[in-house]
């Protein structure tokens, strides 16, 4: 009997109805105003699996002819088509390689996820959003902050109620005060810590061409906060507990319907981590980003004298987007990764002298005078308050970031193809890297929910490779994982790579030999950042 | 050099390893302004390019992913000549018997004339991060030989610490270093031979599990003998050795926006997601809060005026291979030499100003550069029979735990004590004494190429016929069975400091920059010797109760090798390097005999501070790296009160 | 161990990802008729050698030959050497490959091919000859000194992703010799794909895939039918 506890009840294979109720907002952004309510599913409902209807090969150098422009059933359906629930990809199909289609499938999906997630939140359709559209998962409905559920002991477990009076309460109850005297509601508000500037196992900060710093921010889905709440994982003590001594942390799975096995379908567990520059008045003018309206709170002093860090009103631009998706088929989860197409060239193009800018972390311009490539900024890399989260007085240092790793071919062509359905909104402006999955079958499908395994249905005891040979090997968002690109091994950017190391705070590992008692935290490192 | 044009700060430190950037942080964050100058290369934005090398190294010693490089290319057979290197270190490639007296091949210099000093160090941002992660308090006794186990003896080889410097008074900088290092283990395990904790006290983090020959090896040391035992020696009659975590700089928890320890079994030389601490991490906390990183700028010379350091020159290079590219100075209120116990005293020797100090400074004991110690290493290996389940090697930490209540007792008057490292690599570089290259490859190439490389490719141990050549499954299930029960054990031996053993500079040999090279004599004593020769016994015990077979064996013409007679048998025996070197400039209460005080502050010049575990006067067992990091906070808080006392 | 279902070979997967078959050491039934032009296609040999006599990078069926000779002397499974690969249920010789995000195999292809063609052209004839039979590999491999050797070197490079070259192995193969042989690691993919240490149930040093805690306990056995992580590793017969 490997593991004692089966953690609680019917996440993942209940019948979930998620209720629908009011939401009064508005379709433009930056305020929210009394509007008439509106029936709109939150994301993840329904369930649609599709795979994509494109004729022809994407793996090779030009797109296949005749696939533009797309029809507009299949524009309607793909735009439509809502987040997956789980992928549908198969060797089989257009493509010479099996890995190709496979590829393919996931960037489909990908593709299909960013729409859904990004899609307008009062539920008008992708086409005719405005750059600065709240979006679904902007909505506190659908995803949390981070730092909104691993709160610190004296501010009491968090909250997710269903009723949207209560969510905003609770929202502005963990607001720090330097927010709360600005906050309206809509508002953003991103509360910072050292990871919200200074990039993954403190790599560094990425600034851009204004000399800002760029801030990153993690948030959930309810299927994982629920998780996390009932098991008690949002505080260091809760994890430490007895209770959770034998708690294989297993986050619930997305799956399609399926009515003959009464699988009816659910999203699963979503994270996103996202990247946001603070746009200058002539770039909110030139609307080329996705733009919110934010309150930022700067990070808190280490110096307990210090006083409170300023919390400042910006217009934040979207400039990456991380989505990872828990499904029954790949519990080593789906990696997916989006940013602006004006972040950075590619290492080829900067030896071609191929420019598509101007660039947000690249000067063009710099000629001798150019920071060295992807090198870190010069520390210190703490924000000084005064300084408003530009990094130095004046614009000394501007980050000069290169992908190191191009896009392949299949990934730009899938890119233009969706690009032409969103021509004219804000969102042909963003660019799919490239999806990371786990490819070894055999050995991602063990113990998965397709197997009918018991719990718990993702298996860390794996060997010898339990991140099940992630297809592509490396891949890293140059606003994310800017320092770690590369592909050496274990020290490159890689998502399951890099998150298969993920542990939380539990009690155990193995106290008596041979019993088994495990601290991972299924591929997040969120447990890590209870207080 | 016109002193007008030195960098001003301060406090200037020389090295950036575990003394000097816990000590560059403590002041940093103090609002003391700070300048380091480090010999090699500053640090980088990630470790892709350090792994890389690595992986594609054929020999993986511990030097191999770090700069400079060893060889131009990796397949060629000679090293690059250290006269062709700026800022050049000693590697274990040049510890053969071919080369570790040929100057154009070692570092270091060594004329052959007596035993070859075996250990190594880096010169890089960060210093020796190529070190295993044991954090190890010393235990009481270590720091009293002289009164605990010499007193009656005339010349008992071993000085008492300063008296200010005991288990418990210095058990508050030990628990700071452990919280900076991030070190894993559990107090009530790590409470033996007295070694003192306050009653509240908790490691960072639990300790690290044990692995599965960490747990054969409990189970079979847990009932023993008088008899076996009697040899040791202790206080009280033995019938259990306990086998305990090692205390490990290596995350079991996320600490410090670091993961927790993935197994990779690589600590020694270098942890791929840096689970391991090393001190590149408070160097980037130091240089974050101020501190400032000259990187390639090697130390050259001390100025000393009127008694005091006025300066300290150096000399800057772009290439490994030099030539050197220019030169700067530093001026500061206190200088602190970091640069470990090899170069520390070599850039003291190397300060004449101009023969005013023509000794080197702060070396008016001749102490400097002697007193080279390090913790002669014994290895042994054995093959557990195919009756014993296997206890799979090569999974886990390098080490996990080990054997450490031996290092005390009555015994210490007499002959060296010893710790016990449990190794889980396997045969990996112990392998028929390394005459052969590393496993798994020799035991591999013995299989497939039927030769007997490892000792294993007789049908007394493969159960087939003598030398035998394989392949497809009969090849693949052969090497399972025999690599999962391969194992290795250690023996940290105590050596006594002796003024004989010393770094000099050499007359004769440079570096790129025309510095003058280190020369190394050295050699063991009759203690230590003893030391080793139980240290023998104690494994003939510990494979005895296995049930292994031992396939120790010392390569021909080792030259660190010594024969003893034991039990009216002859036998083979030698030591490596742990990589722990001490005693150069030693701490003592007498200016006499020591060179700095318990403060580590020079006893000559009262604004210099020399760091690192050069100043231990004893040994002890215990891996220095924890107690240097101890003594350095302390240092640095030494500092601070000086600078504040001095305005 | 336990036997549970999902350990099934044969058993395919419900639901969701259609047509995928799970748990089989055949992955996919799809033929592949076409060659594989991948951004990952096998480097040729070094202008100058005998190309005609050698191996050609771009044939699935040399590749193909390439995997049967590398499981028979290896004694490791075909799937483990090329995780995509999908046998041809008439003819194991028109399998396809396959490409895994990996793909060591290419690597290894082309270095063998660039240190000796002609040799090589033998042993991938060797293994069509004798494509039904390891034994029968094995002992054409072993009838003369230029295959043996060069198939000694292939083994190490599978085994420990670092080339031995036949020659010195040859020149040290007096039985019962102990020397050390110089070597080339091929690449830093090589040595992490190196195939010795999942057969002794760990992982290359510097590279693991495993959670805190694992060496702990027990590995998994690769072979054993009931363990979790297996496919099957080791095996006496082809494909």
């Amino acid at each position: 009997m490997r593991y004692s506890r089966l953690f609680a009840a019917g996440l993942t294979t209940a019948v979930v109805l998620v209720a629908m109720f009011d939401w009064s907002g508005p379709s433009s952004a930056q305020t929210q105003t009394a509007a008439a309510a509106a029936q709109v599913e939150p994301l993840g409902q329904p369930c649609i699996a599709m795979t994509d209807p494109f004729k022809g090969r994407m793996a090779g150098a030009d797109l296949p002819p005749g696939l533009l422009p797309v029809g507009d059933d299949d524009k309607s359906a793909i735009l439509k088509s809502g987040l997956p629930c789980q992928e549908r990809v198969s060797p089989g199909g257009p493509e010479a390689i099996g890995l190709d289609n496979l590829q393919r499938g996931f960037d489909f999906y990908s593709w299909r996820t960013f729409i859904a997630m990004n899609s307008p939140a009062d539920g008008s359709p992708i086409g005719q959003s405005q750059p600065d559209s709240p979006t679904r998962w902007e909505d506190m409905n659908n995803f949390k902050q981070l730092l909104d559920v691993m709160l610190p002991a004296d501010m009491g477990p968090p909250k997710w109620p269903s009723d949207r009076a209560q969510m905003e309460a609770e929202k502005v109850r963990l607001m720090p005060p330097a927010c709360r005297v600005r906050y309206k509601p809509g508002m953003m508000v991103v509360k910072m810590i050292e990871e919200s500037y200074n990039e993954p196992f403190k790599t560094g900060p990425l600034i851009d061409q204004k000399g800002r710093y760029a801030i990153f921010d993690i948030l959930m889905n309810r299927r994982m906060f629920d998780y996390i709440s009932n098991n008690n994982l949002f505080s260091k003590k809760g994890q430490q507990s007895r209770a959770n001594f034998g708690l294989a942390v297993d986050f619930p799975v997305g799956q399609n319907p399926d009515p003959a096995k009464g699988i009816a379908g659910d999203v699963g567990a979503f994270m996103l981590k996202v990247s946001w520059k603070i746009l200058a008045p002539e770039e909110i003018k030139a609307r080329n980003f996705h733009m919110v309206n934010a309150l930022v709170s700067m990070p808190k002093s280490d110096d307990p004298k210090a006083p409170p860090p300023p919390c400042l009103q910006e217009t934040l631009g979207l400039i990456g987007f991380h989505a990872v998706h828990k499904t029954a088929s790949r519990p080593q989860w789906i990696w997916t990764s989006f940013e602006h197409v004006r972040n950075v060239p590619d290492k080829d193009e900067v030896a071609a002298g191929k420019f598509d800018g101007p660039y947000s972390f690249y000067d063009i311009n710099c000629r001798d005078n150019c920071a060295k490539v992807n090198a870190t900024p010069p520390r210190p890399w703490t924000p000084d308050p005064a300084l408003q989260l530009k990094f130095r007085k004046n614009v000394e240092f501007k980050s000069q970031i290169v992908r190191e790793i191009p896009l392949t071919n299949a990934t730009k062509n899938m890119n233009t193809v969706f690009h032409s359905m969103l021509h004219g909104t804000v969102w042909e402006n963003y660019m799919l890297l490239s999806t990371q999955w786990p490819s070894a079958f055999g050995c991602t499908s063990l113990h998965s929910q397709s197997f009918d395994a018991p719990a718990p249905k993702t298996d860390f005891l794996k060997q010898p490779d339990m991140t099940c040979s992630p297809a592509p090997t490396f891949l890293a968002n140059s606003t994310l994982e800017t320092y770690s690109q590369g592909d050496i091994p274990q020290a490159s950017s890689s998502c399951i790579g890099c998150h298969g190391n993920a542990v939380s705070f539990q009690t155990g590992s193995n106290p008596k030999p041979g019993q088994v008692r495990l601290n991972q935290s299924d591929f997040t490192f969120m447990l890590e950042k209870a207080q | 050099m016109a002193d007008n044009n030195c960098i001003k700060c301060d406090v200037a430190i020389v090295g950036s390893g575990f003394a000097g950037a816990l000590i560059a942080n403590e002041l940093s964050q103090k609002g003391i302004s700070v300048v380091i100058l480090e010999a090699g290369p500053g640090i980088p934005p990630n470790i892709n390019d350090y792994m890389k090398q690595f992986y594609n190294a054929s020999a993986k010693v511990p030097e191999s992913p770090f700069p400079p490089k060893l060889k131009q290319k990796d397949t060629d057979p000679k090293l690059i000549d250290p006269a062709k290197v700026a800022a050049g270190r000693p590697t274990v490639l040049t510890l053969g018997a071919d080369n570790w007296k040929d100057p154009e091949q070692a570092y270091l210099v060594q004329d052959g004339k007596r035993r070859p000093f075996a250990s190594t160090y880096e010169r890089v941002a960060g210093g020796t991060s190529h070190w295993l992660g044991t954090s190890l308090r010393f235990v009481p006794g270590d720091f009293t030989m002289k009164s605990s186990y010499g007193k009656q003896a005339t010349n008992f080889p071993f000085p008492d610490w300063p008296k200010d410097i005991t288990s418990q008074s210095l058990s508050k900088w030990y628990g700071l270093a452990e919280a900076e290092l991030g070190v894993s283990a559990d107090v009530k395990e790590q409470s033996f031979l007295g070694i003192y904790f306050p009653s509240t006290y908790a490691y960072p983090m639990p300790k690290i599990p044990p692995s599965l020959l960490d747990q054969r090896i409990g189970g079979a040391l847990a009932q023993l003998s008088e008899n076996e035992t009697r040899f040791l020696g202790m206080e009280k009659p033995v019938t259990e050795v306990k086998v305990r975590s090692l205390p490990a700089a290596r995350n079991s928890q996320p600490y410090r926006n670091r993961r927790a320890c993935a197994g990779n079994t690589n600590c020694i030389p270098i942890c791929p997601i840096q689970a391991k601490y090393d001190p590149t991490i408070t160097l980037n906390e130091a240089t974050n809060r101020g501190a400032r990183l000259i990187d390639h700028a090697v130390a050259s010379e001390v100025i000393v005026e009127d008694g005091r350091v006025s300066q300290i020159n150096f000399v800057k290079y772009t290439d490994e291979a030099g030539p050197k590219s220019g030169e700067g100075c530093v001026k500061a209120r206190i200088y602190v030499i970091a640069a470990n116990a090899i170069e520390t005293p070599r850039l003291l020797l190397m300060s004449r100003n101009q023969g005013r100090t023509s000794k080197g400074v702060a070396n008016s004991s001749d102490m400097v550069g002697r007193n080279l110690m390090d913790h002669p290493y014994y290895v042994a290996w054995a093959l557990l029979p195919p009756t014993e389940k296997p206890v799979f090697p090569y999974r886990g930490p390098l080490i996990t735990s080990g054997i450490g209540d031996l290092c005390d007792g009555p015994f210490r008057a007499k002959r060296a004590a010893f710790r016990v490292d449990i190794g889980n690599e396997g045969w990996n570089y112990v392998i028929a004494g390394g005459a052969f290259g590393a496993d798994p490859h020799v035991t591999t190439i013995d299989f497939v190429n039927g030769m007997n490389s490892s000792g294993l490719n007789k049908q007394q141990f493969n159960q087939i016929k003598d030398n035998v050549a394989l392949f497809g499954a009969d090849l693949a299930h052969k090497l399972n069975d025999l690599i999962s029960r391969q194992l290795r054990i250690g023996f940290l031996v105590e050596q006594t400091p002796d003024p004989d053993n010393r770094v000099t500079l050499s007359s004769k040999f440079r570096d790129a920059l025309g510095l003058p090279r280190p020369e190394i004599s050295y050699d063991i004593s009759e203690y230590t010797k003893q030391g080793i020769v139980a240290a023998f016994r104690m494994k003939n015990l510990i494979f005895n109760k296995l049930g292994a077979r031992d396939f120790t064996v010392r390569a021909d013409g080792d030259p660190a090798g010594f024969d003893e007679v034991i039990d009216g048998q002859p036998v083979k025996l030698t030591y490596g390097g742990a990589g722990h070197i001490m005693g150069t400039c030693r701490m003592g209460d007498n200016p006499k005999t020591s060179v700095v005080d318990s403060n580590q502050r020079s006893h000559d010049h009262n604004n210099l501070y020399l760091v690192g575990s050069g100043t231990f006067p004893t040994g002890g067992t215990a891996n220095p790296t924890l107690t240097l990091s101890a003594l350095a906070l302390r240092t640095a808080d030494n500092i601070v009160s000086s600078l504040k006392s001095h305005g | 161990m336990s036997t549970s279902p999902h350990h099934e070979r044969s058993r395919i997967a419900p639901g969701a990802t259609i047509p995928e078959q799970a748990g089989e050491v055949s992955r996919r039934s799809m033929l592949a008729g076409t060659v594989a032009t991948t951004a990952v296609a096998a480097v040729g040999p070094i202008a100058g050698t005998a190309y005609a006599q050698g191996a050609d990078p771009n044939s699935k069926q040399d590749m193909m030959a390439f995997l049967l000779l590398s499981a028979a002397l290896t004694g490791v499974h075909v799937a483990n050497l090329a995780p995509e690969f999908a046998p041809d249920k008439t003819d194991v010789l028109n399998s396809d490959p396959g490409v895994d995000p990996i793909n060591v195999k290419n690597e290894y292809f082309a270095w063998i091919n660039a240190s000796d063609g002609p040799t090589f052209g033998k042993l991938l004839q060797i293994a069509k000859d004798h494509r039904q039979s390891a034994s029968d590999i094995i002992n054409g491999v072993n009838a003369s000194d230029d295959t043996r050797f060069l198939a000694r070197s292939i083994v190490l490079l599978w085994y420990l992703g670092s080339w031995y070259k036949p020659a010195d192995l040859k020149s040290n193969s007096a039985p019962g010799a102990a020397a050390f042989i110089a070597s080339q690691v091929v690449s830093a993919k090589a040595y992490t794909q190196g195939l010795v240490w999942q057969i002794a149930q760990t992982h290359p040093m510097g590279y693991s895939n495993l959670q805190f805690g694992y060496w702990s306990r027990d590995p998994d056995d690769p072979n054993d039918p009931g363990s979790r992580s297996n496919l099957g590793f080791i095996t006496q017969t082809i494909p």
